[in-house]
């Protein structure tokens, strides 16, 4: 599905990416892993278009993502934020429709697919008239995912989609997006920082550190066989206290 | 929204549009800030209308260089004027002597003056007879052994070619204390004791009510002020008719007739319409029938002419400033450039901002217009760049995300999201707007500065609050209009 040769990116001197190399395949889920400041939030942001980088190429299916490319091959991706990056001026009816109305679509066609969605993402309808701040954060991340599927997009991005939820409502919210992306079968790429969360969802997982990537593969991979001890400590490091728990009752 | 807005406006500037279309052909008379140069321009106009043509009469519209310079670029085409002014001020380079030596330098820029009208209004110093008692003072060399007095002199006065630069010279005065200040409030501040000393024109209606002493000018330093009329030869079709009737005056007003009109405006309150009448019916057997202007009339009128002064500059500033706004915020580096630049029309004076203006389009309305419209820009400027970019970055990255283009973004989210820091600085530039449109009455646009300026200039404290106060309403008036408009263009979202 995508990809990328030889990604470098860098903000006034500091380095988010170097030298990156990655295929991104279809149909799975894709989970970007590391330390804040690994480069994984840009590297989601290279994959869509919205940062475009130093050196390198980004190809969509054949496709390189660049100026002239990435606004219409945006409308083939929905994007999912930590905070949701719903429009505070918009109803969640409107967030929804904003661009299906901006290309046209038809009454039936986009009243029939909320009507869907909201099945999906397992909201009420009565949420469709508030406003982003008259909802809970579990509703935000909901209404954002369905605006994010509004277009039946092939492919699916979400950076720390659950980083802002309390316990309860993010273990929820998780079970419903992965019986979605099972269901679903489509591309998604995940970003976050919480090696469980990755093992949950992520059939493939790249971790990053100063922007190169140390390892990929399965979650087993990463467990049974971390390649150096960066990998190791990452991951033990987010066990320990759980183990701890565990221990000590 | 905001095109909502502007067509809002736009509605109401053609409701409210006075019925402004004059005939071109109209004889346009100017008359400067000062009562007896209103009186003699009511004068010419009844004897212009005697003919038969359309008259128009700009009173008030400001100092000599206004007249002046209106009368050269055919805004106008007769104003009343002193010869010592064209000697002194006007044409003072060029060494004019006598009346003939006035006449020919006129010729060359097309214009032409008649025999004087009969008075002399000469500049001279006056102060409270009381004061001058005391120390003792009756002519202008004995203002030299007394250097503690403070002076107050109108602001035309000070600057002239004639005025107290060469007076001090000539007569070697050594006061410091010298304060410029409006003509009509110089004698207010001589009865309070503010000021020592004054310059007055010798017909002045208010020597006589207050009471001043005029010092000898022992050393012969005030030229002589003929009143003459300055008038337009050729160019326009009514040319003839102007000549025609302006000489009829030369010779007919002396000092006393003057100095009595001037008195009848300024200290029994009869309009210089009025007063202009009764002299043509004595002394032309002219009769004119003076309708008296209600005061509800005149209020409707500066009504009408003060919110034709807001709608236009201020629609015109927001077609203007928004685009402005929103290229300023897509270019930082450009948008530095126009906001320091809208910054600097902002700190010109607003008084210097409108008489800058006359060389470009005249005299009147549209040069208001001008100036109003480029002292609206910068808070709309400065608010809609600040709206724009002030919105967090995530809802921007969430608007590329969808693959919205670039004019779909500012109108979908950028503007709505903008949108109340936009209305705040078009509120903040509308009652900017109301406010500084009363200083159009300076260059003749009217509103309500002209009862301001006319109640200044006749110390009618009445007149002026009848100019002041609708102004002040009106501001409040747009302020609400605004905050009104703000519930239903403020997205309910933003306002949650």
């Amino acid at each position: 599905m995508f990809e990328l040769e030889k990604i470098s990116k860098s903000f006034n001197e500091l380095t988010a990416l170097a030298d990156v190399n990655l295929k991104i395949a279809k149909e799975h889920t894709t989970v970007f892993i590391g330390p804040s400041g690994c480069g994984k939030s840009t590297l989601i942001r290279v994959l869509m278009g919205l940062i475009e980088p130093d050196h390198g190429v980004v190809h969509y299916e054949g496709v390189p993502v660049n100026a002239d490319s990435a606004m219409l091959l945006r409308r083939r991706m929905g994007y999912v934020t930590q905070g949701g990056g719903l429009f505070p001026h918009l109803t969640a009816w409107r967030n929804i429709t904003l661009m299906a109305q901006y290309l046209g679509r038809s009454g039936d066609d986009i009243r029939n697919r909320v009507n869907e969605l909201l099945v999906l993402t397992n909201l009420s309808p009565d949420v469709l008239d508030r406003y982003p701040t008259q909802l809970s954060g579990g509703q935000r991340q909901r209404v954002a995912l369905a605006r994010a599927l509004m277009l039946d997009p092939t492919v699916l991005m979400l950076d720390e989609p659950f980083g802002a939820l309390d316990p309860i409502v993010r273990y929820q919210l998780q079970t419903d997006l992965r019986d979605i992306f099972r269901g679903l079968g489509k591309t998604v790429v995940m970003v976050t920082h919480d090696i469980g969360e990755a093992g949950f969802f992520g059939d493939h997982i790249v971790l990053l550190r100063e922007g190169s990537i140390v390892q990929q593969g399965s979650i087993h991979d990463f467990v049974h066989r971390p390649s150096d001890p960066f990998v190791e400590h990452f991951i033990s490091a987010q066990r320990t206290l759980l183990d701890s728990l565990e221990g000590g009752t | 929204m905001i095109i909502r807005l502007i067509m809002f406006i736009v509605a109401g500037l053609v409701i409210y549009w006075p019925s402004a279309s004059r005939a071109g052909e109209d004889i346009k008379i100017g008359s400067k800030a000062f009562t007896e140069s209103v009186i003699l321009g009511e004068v010419i106009a009844h004897l212009a209308r005697e003919t038969g043509v359309g008259v128009y009469h700009h009173r008030q519209l400001g100092g000599t260089r206004v007249l002046w310079d209106a009368l050269l670029a055919g805004e106008i085409d007769v104003y009343p004027e002193y010869t010592g002014t064209i000697t002194n001020e006007i044409l003072s380079g060029d060494g004019l002597v006598n009346e003939k030596d006035i006449h020919t330098a006129l010729e060359k820029h097309g214009l032409a003056m008649t025999a004087p009208i009969g008075f002399n209004n000469t500049y001279a110093i006056g102060m409270l007879e009381e004061t001058a008692n005391r120390l003792g003072i009756t002519k202008i060399s004995d203002l030299r052994g007394n250097p503690e007095l403070s002076f107050g002199f109108g602001n035309e006065f000070l600057d002239r070619g004639d005025g107290w630069p060469s007076l001090r010279a000539h007569y070697a005065l050594p006061q410091r204390k010298v304060t410029g200040l409006d003509h009509d409030l110089a004698y207010r501040g001589l009865v309070s004791g503010s000021i020592d000393a004054m310059d007055v024109y010798t017909t002045d209606a208010a020597i006589m009510f207050y009471g001043l002493r005029i010092l000898e000018d022992d050393l012969r330093h005030f030229p002589t002020y003929n009143a003459v009329l300055l008038y337009r030869v050729g160019g326009r079709e009514n040319e003839v008719s102007v000549a025609d009737f302006v000489h009829k005056l030369e010779g007919r007003i002396d000092e006393s007739t003057m100095t009595r009109m001037n008195a009848r405006v300024k200290l029994d309150g009869y309009s210089e319409t009025l007063v202009a009448a009764d002299f043509v019916a004595d002394a032309f057997n002219i009769v004119v029938k003076v309708d008296d202007i209600s005061w509800l009339a005149a209020l409707w009128k500066n009504t009408c002419q003060h919110l034709k002064l807001v709608s236009i500059s201020l629609t015109a500033a927001l077609l203007f400033a928004l685009p402005l706004g929103i290229v300023a915020a897509r270019h930082p580096r450009l948008g530095q450039i126009i906001l320091a630049s809208v910054g600097i029309i902002q700190t010109v004076p607003s008084l210097a901002l409108f008489v800058f203006m006359i060389p470009l389009v005249g005299i009147g309305g549209p040069p208001a217009m001008l100036a109003l419209f480029l002292y609206s820009l910068l808070p709309v400027v400065r608010n809609t760049h600040a709206g724009l970019t002030g919105i967090a970055p995530d809802i921007l990255e969430a608007a590329h995300a969808l693959g919205l283009p670039a004019a779909a973004r500012l109108r979908l989210v950028e503007i709505p999201m903008a949108g109340g820091t936009i209305l705040a600085g078009i509120k903040t530039s509308a009652v900017i707007n109301v406010g500084t449109a009363t200083l159009g009455a300076l260059i003749g646009a009217g509103g309500y500065g002209q009862p301001i300026l006319t109640g200044i200039r006749l110390d009618d404290v009445g007149l002026i609050l009848s100019g002041a106060i609708p102004a002040a309403l009106l501001a409040l008036l747009v302020q609400g209009i605004f905050e009104t408009a703000e519930r239903f263009i403020v997205p309910k979202g933003l306002r949650l």
